[in-house]
């Protein structure tokens, strides 16, 4: 997958790995990340980081999710992107697209049909549906088939 | 409430727009609200799964054969079942198509497709361009090109017997 520097208007590669005991730590003593992701522990966290090997120690977003094999179905927890790259100063782009899809690529893997959910905020709702392709049932999102598919084309 | 705190300090700095283009945040839901959330998503899943159709299984087997082929060209070995040829097969296979209406769809001489398939030829360029826009684009040109690439530089370095054979041909080779 491929990330973009907004300063300089490169591209670059980056890869999602499951995170370490050892990052977790990390996570907790940065600045970067708001949310508490030693709760998210009970899920499969996942952390997004250039490829590059001097720039792999930089942990540019991570995602938290759940398998549902009776279900058929992968479920989305939490996603957080690094502080410096929210908002109109952000430095990197694409960094929740590529974990949304990479969530989504995990449910076609799986036979899922692609299929993956969310609970999230109703008043965000909208945005995840416009910007990503999300449907809505309810207060509930979810993706999958020819939408999970755009999404994974877009950005992985 | 703990997602909610969160949020509204989220939002003395930025907009939702921007929260969204940035997290997923999570709405946060009572222990009775999530049994009910997950009984309804439940329905909702095997409704969605009744709904299935044959295109449906075909994307969805596209895209894993498209992952395991990134997958396997991002690994170091190189294995002699995960040609061109074989994943050209497995690709067949997922269309449940004969190779005779393969042949005809991608515009190939029938004999040659099943060379290309058994590894007794080598694929062109033209024919990864023709089998991106096969399979809608999932599978790039690019990426089926990979795969002989992958093979060629296998054979390059183990083919011991063919570089003696050709360096005996070379005279006035430089001494490095």
């Amino acid at each position: 997958m491929r990330l973009v520097n907004l300063k300089t208007q490169e591209e670059f590669d980056a890869d999602i790995i499951a995170i370490e005991e050892k990052d977790l730590k990390k996570i907790q003593q940065s600045d970067q990340f708001i949310f508490d992701w030693q709760v998210e522990k009970e899920h499969s966290i996942f952390k997004i980081t250039p490829t590059e090997q001097e720039e792999k120690d930089q942990i540019l977003g991570l995602i938290s999710l759940s398998n549902i094999p009776d279900e058929l179905r992968i479920h989305i927890h939490l996603v957080e992107v690094a502080k410096n790259n929210i908002g109109k100063d952000k430095i990197i782009d694409r960094v929740a697209g590529c974990l949304l899809a990479f969530a989504t690529k995990l449910a076609f893997e799986k036979g899922y049909l692609g299929f993956t959910s969310l609970v999230p905020k109703t008043e965000l709702i909208e945005l995840y549906v416009t910007k990503y392709g999300f449907s809505q049932y309810g207060r509930q999102l979810a993706i999958e088939r020819q939408a999970a598919i755009n999404l994974i084309q877009k950005y992985l | 409430m703990k997602y909610n705190k969160i949020y509204q300090q989220l939002k003395k700095k930025y907009s939702d727009a921007e929260i969204a283009d940035a997290m997923m945040i999570p709405a946060d839901l009572t222990a009775a609200e999530e049994v009910t959330m997950a009984q309804e998503m439940k329905a909702i899943r095997f409704q969605k799964l009744s709904e299935t159709t044959e295109e449906d299984r075909i994307l969805a087997d596209v895209m894993r054969l498209r992952f395991n082929i990134e997958a396997y060209l991002k690994s170091n070995a190189f294995l002699f079942d995960k040609t061109f040829g074989k994943y050209l097969e497995e690709y067949i296979r997922i269309l449940k198509k004969s190779r005779k209406a393969i042949a005809e769809d991608l515009a190939l001489h029938y004999t040659k497709l099943s060379r290309i398939i058994n590894d007794k030829e080598e694929p062109s360029i033209a024919l990864c361009y023709r089998l991106e826009k096969h399979t809608g684009n999932l599978i790039k040109a690019r990426l089926w090109w990979q795969l002989l690439i992958k093979k060629q530089a296998f054979i390059l370095e183990e083919d011991e017997a063919t570089r003696i054979a050709e360096q005996n041909k070379v005279k006035n080779a430089l001494r490095a």
